[in-house]
């Protein structure tokens, strides 16, 4: 008996492998965090088709944006400093390309950005209210690989493969935009028409797999902004990182990392040429070592402890003249040393199979070092001379506890309550005006004469995950306390002032908030629903006559929904839509006349509020290739704004043509079309 | 050092990216404060306190409405002066000198709030001498040297922190009254004692004031006031500077300006010593 058979082709669902547990948010200790994967970030609609970590990160609860067209951002009612922002664990001091319209991340070379919000692990520090921690990709172990883009206003090349197969890989990454060149397309009398506007980014890393016990890599990031505009001006501003890690295995309960950082953040100014030639630099430089350990105790007590140490260089103003230029002389303002040292312990315990703590302690450190002029003041900010130190003498140093907590309650497997606390120290102050990522910002150290700031955060969370973690929803609350932040006493001088500190005043500051979420990690559609309720205020004496008011970044309502909808094997569509309630203002309520000139009256500090701020985007990708093809090719669509909503990025009060008071909103973006071509091969 | 140059390297890199539109916003007018502009010196003139009221931001008024049937009385603690309001608004003492060293305070009744402030006479070195010089000299806007009429003060400073100065000036050419050169504030040369601290001429401290040669010929006078003021006046007249020259993103966040007054008035009361000197330009 001869019986055919017939060939039949079945189809197997498709096997996704995942990298972490799906219901990690509900099962983990630490809370209010967010683990953002490149993937993601990439399929959501970017503005000019420049894909943002971010942008993508301002999406999240509890992230404010520093408003129109700005990678600032506000976590918790802290202020745009106090982010600990890191690149391979070097610091990143301005991740703003173009006045903070793009960050410097490039997304090519990014492998994830993780963001804690609170319940900040003890191995972080010197910042109050956040840490984002952004990867670099490793490179590809296997096989080379080429990608890159082409769009608008930019073009990015990725070279990454083995330099020995499975033992040193490498990756070069690197981005410029070239939105220069439509402006030597105007007309030859606009001034704009010889105008240089670009920014690149380098990023490269190498890894090196020693054996199973030694494992080695560094990376290297330079970015440059390059502003200007033939012989009238020029301004550039950028970062340099370099970090080098060693990870050794000591034995399978005890894992080290030994890693080094450099990091300079600088800027320059000036007119290149002509009678009034001059430059300006400023840079922050860091120079940093770190050695971390974990130990495994045993299966319900993981250890972790390190040390770092930093020295801190601030030289906020270096101005020489040029050329013919002899109207003044070189100006150096002062230059700044200090070193900052951290030293931290952590235990993550599981106690039985539903609870699990994790505490820690870290204790930091701030001296300032000689050479130095510091002036002081009396109690009512009036200079009364100054204290001059040699160099090397370390005139003042600060130490603070920082206790961190967390814990975590498992009510079942699918949800989990959990509690935090930390207590950080920030030695640093950004001394701005400006809420978006102006690049001429001055880092300045604590001091004599300003004592480092210091945020108590407590945050409860309930978390639960629902129909098979298809849908992960979580309600936290915060409620944070920070204590000596700088403001600005009112109408004080902030530039190029030798006694900055004499104008800077110091106060507490209070927020609270509830943020919900709602993901949804699988299916055809996925993305996200968030709502954060919060509330921001600061109370610093002679701000305001003493009375809190409004922090500008309080927005008490802020919503954020991302939908990306998978409409075939080709085909990706995506939306956002965002809303917060507008940015506070001061505003005049009135005028006076003083001899001939009319002064305007204020309100209390941010008593009034620029109009909310909302926006939709919506982009398509899609894939020219298919996914077994080794030439990989796509395009992306987006348009940022879709139904063009004029966004006020400022709102200045001042006479119009026929000399009438006016209310003037400066808005950056109407609606903007995009288009990027991604390869890979 | 040539700040202003950077505030136009912003402008137009923002302007480059951004579109303006003026838009209706609702502004919590508040109800009507009253402004006191009040000075006094220790030269014998009668001394003039002017109270305005405040008005709408989006209105022009070519002059504040006066507050009018104030009583308004100057006291140094002994002795009271009461102002006699001659045209509306316009309060003056009789006239008189008023001594140094002396604490002064100005209360004013209007329309059922009482109002004061209190200012102290403090006092500085005469000036040495004044002299007038011309120097060749770059001013910012077209590149080109110009010849410019500067004028030189000489003032013994005393030793130690703490003292502010104002300077206003006027010019009679040969023929014609006095010129007020520095008619409204933003004219008014101001600054605090702490870069020519306890110099003396003749290598001491001289005051330059830049203007066309043409506002000073041969045989034109020039007459200058120096007033020594107190820390609380400079602070006013730095923030009145700011908020006049608004616009930068360098600014500071906007906020009212300091006043010496209580109970929600604007303005400031203002007791300074004053030193007046001549030269006769060559």
């Amino acid at each position: 008996m001869n019986i055919e058979l017939l060939p039949s082709a079945a189809r197997l669902n498709m096997v996704e492998v995942v990298g972490e547990a799906q219901n990690r948010n509900v099962e983990e200790v630490q809370m209010s965090t967010i683990d953002m994967k490149m993937e993601t970030i990439k399929k959501i609609p970017a503005l000019m088709g420049e894909v943002d970590v971010i942008r993508a990160i301002q999406l999240l609860p509890g992230v404010q944006s520093g408003g129109e067209g700005s990678t600032g951002f506000f976590v918790r009612g802290g202020g745009l400093d106090q982010n600990l922002i890191l690149l391979d664990e070097a610091p990143i001091y301005n991740a703003s390309h173009l006045f903070g319209i793009f960050s410097v991340f490039n997304q090519d070379a990014i492998k994830n950005a993780e963001l804690y919000k609170g319940g900040i692990p003890a191995r972080y520090g010197g910042r109050l209210s956040s840490v984002l921690d952004v990867r670099m990709k490793e490179g590809n172990s296997k096989k080379t690989k080429v990608s890159g883009g082409i769009g608008l206003i930019s073009s990015r090349l990725t070279i990454e493969g083995p330099l020995i197969k499975d033992k040193i890989s490498y990756v070069i990454s690197g981005r410029r935009t070239y939105g220069d060149l439509f402006l030597k397309l105007l007309p030859d009398d606009n001034p704009a028409s010889d105008a240089q506007l670009f920014f690149y980014d380098l990023n490269g890393k190498i890894n090196w797999r020693i054996n199973d016990k030694n494992r080695v890599f560094i990376s290297a990031y330079t970015g440059r902004d390059v502003l200007g505009a033939g012989d009238l001006f020029n301004l550039g501003w950028g970062n340099q990182t370099i970090s080098a890690r060693w990870n050794h295995i000591f034995n399978d309960k005890l894992f080290s990392n030994f890693t080094g950082i450099y990091s300079n953040f600088n800027y320059n100014l000036g007119v290149p040429s002509g009678p009034n030639e001059f430059v300006w630099t400023s840079k922050i430089l860091n120079y940093s070592f770190k050695n971390d350990y974990t130990y495994y105790l045993n299966t319900n007590n993981t250890v972790k402890f390190g040390i770092q140490s930093t020295y801190h260089t601030f030289k906020p103003a270096l101005i020489e003249p040029g050329g013919e230029n002899e109207s003044f002389n070189k100006v150096e303002y002062f230059n700044r040393y200090a070193l900052e040292n951290g030293i931290y312990v952590s235990n993550e315990q599981k106690i039985g199979g539903r609870f699990t703590l994790q505490y820690g302690l870290r204790l930091s450190s701030f001296s300032n070092i000689g050479q130095d002029t510091v002036y002081t003041y009396d109690d009512e900010y009036n200079n009364t001379g100054f204290n001059a130190y040699e160099s090397g003498d370390i005139y003042n140093t600060f130490a603070n506890l920082e206790p961190r907590l967390a814990a975590k309650f498992t009510i079942d497997d699918n949800s989990s309550v959990k509690a935090s606390y930390n207590r950080m120290t920030q030695y640093l102050h950004l001394a701005t005006n400006s809420t978006g990522g102006a690049p001429l910002d001055v880092w300045m150290p604590s001091s004599t004469n300003t004592a480092p700031g210091v945020a108590d955060q407590i945050a409860l969370g309930y978390f639960r995950n629902l129909s098979k973690n298809m849908f992960e929803t979580s309600v936290e609350v915060y409620y944070k306390v920070l204590q000596n932040q700088i403001d600005f006493a009112d109408n004080a001088n902030i530039l190029l002032n030798k006694q900055l500190e004499g104008v800077i005043r110091q106060g507490g500051g209070e927020s609270f908030g509830a943020e919900f979420y709602v993901k949804k990690q699988t299916g055809k559609i996925t993305g996200w629903v968030s709502y954060t309720l919060s509330r921001a205020t600061r109370t610093v004496d002679g701000i305001n006559n003493g009375n809190a008011y409004l922090a500008n970044y309080h927005r008490p309502h802020s919503v954020s929904i991302v939908a990306m909808y998978a409409l075939n094997d080709k085909l990706d569509l995506s939306a956002t839509w965002v809303y917060n309630t507008g940015t506070r203002l001061t505003a005049p309520t009135g005028r006076f006349n003083y001899g001939t000139e009319l002064v305007p009256v204020y309100s209390d500090r941010n008593a009034s509020k620029m109009p909310d701020y909302h926006r939709a985007d919506v982009g398509l990708n899609w894939k020219l290739s298919d996914d077994d093809q080794r030439w990989k090719n796509s395009l992306n669509f987006s348009i940022y704004n879709v139904y063009g909503r004029k966004n006020a990025f400022a709102i200045n009060f001042v006479d119009n043509e026929v000399n009438l008071p006016t209310a003037r909103m400066t808005y950056l973006f109407s609606i903007i079309p995009s288009i990027t071509w991604n390869f890979e091969f | 050092m040539k700040i202003r140059i950077f505030l136009p390297i912003f402008i137009t890199a923002i302007s480059v990216l951004s579109c303006t539109k003026d838009i209706d916003f609702d502004l919590n007018e508040e109800q009507e404060r009253i402004v006191i502009d009040g000075f006094i010196t220790n030269v014998k003139q009668k001394h003039l306190i002017k109270i305005t009221r405040t008005t709408s931001f989006f209105k022009t008024y070519e002059e504040a409405p006066a507050a009018e049937n104030a009583n308004v009385v100057l006291s140094d603690g002994v002795e009271s002066y009461l102002c006699i309001e001659e045209t509306p608004g316009n309060y003056y003492t009789r006239e008189l000198a008023f001594e140094l060293e002396k604490n002064y305070t100005l209360t004013i009744d209007y329309k059922g709030k009482t109002y004061t402030a209190s200012d102290y006479m403090n006092s500085i070195n005469d000036i040495d001498s004044i002299e007038t010089f011309e120097s060749e000299d770059l001013i910012f806007g077209d590149g080109k040297m110009k010849l410019l009429a500067s004028i030189a003060v000489f003032v013994r400073e005393t030793e130690g922190i703490g003292d502010y100065y104002l300077w206003k000036y006027q010019v009679k050419k040969p023929d014609t009254a006095y010129k007020d050169m520095t008619p409204t504030f933003t004219d008014w040369i101001f600054f605090p004692d702490e870069f020519v601290e306890g110099k003396s001429p003749p290598d001491g401290w001289v005051f330059f004031d830049r203007i066309p040669t043409s506002e000073i010929v041969p045989g034109s006078i020039v007459r200058l006031q120096m007033f020594g003021i107190s820390k609380g006046y400079y602070d006013f007249l730095v923030g009145l500077r700011q908020q006049v020259f608004r616009g930068g993103l360098f600014d500071g966040p906007q906020a009212n300006i300091s006043t010496n007054f209580d109970n929600g008035a604007l303005g400031y009361f203002v007791a300074a010593s004053e030193d007046i000197a001549f030269t006769t330009k060559e």
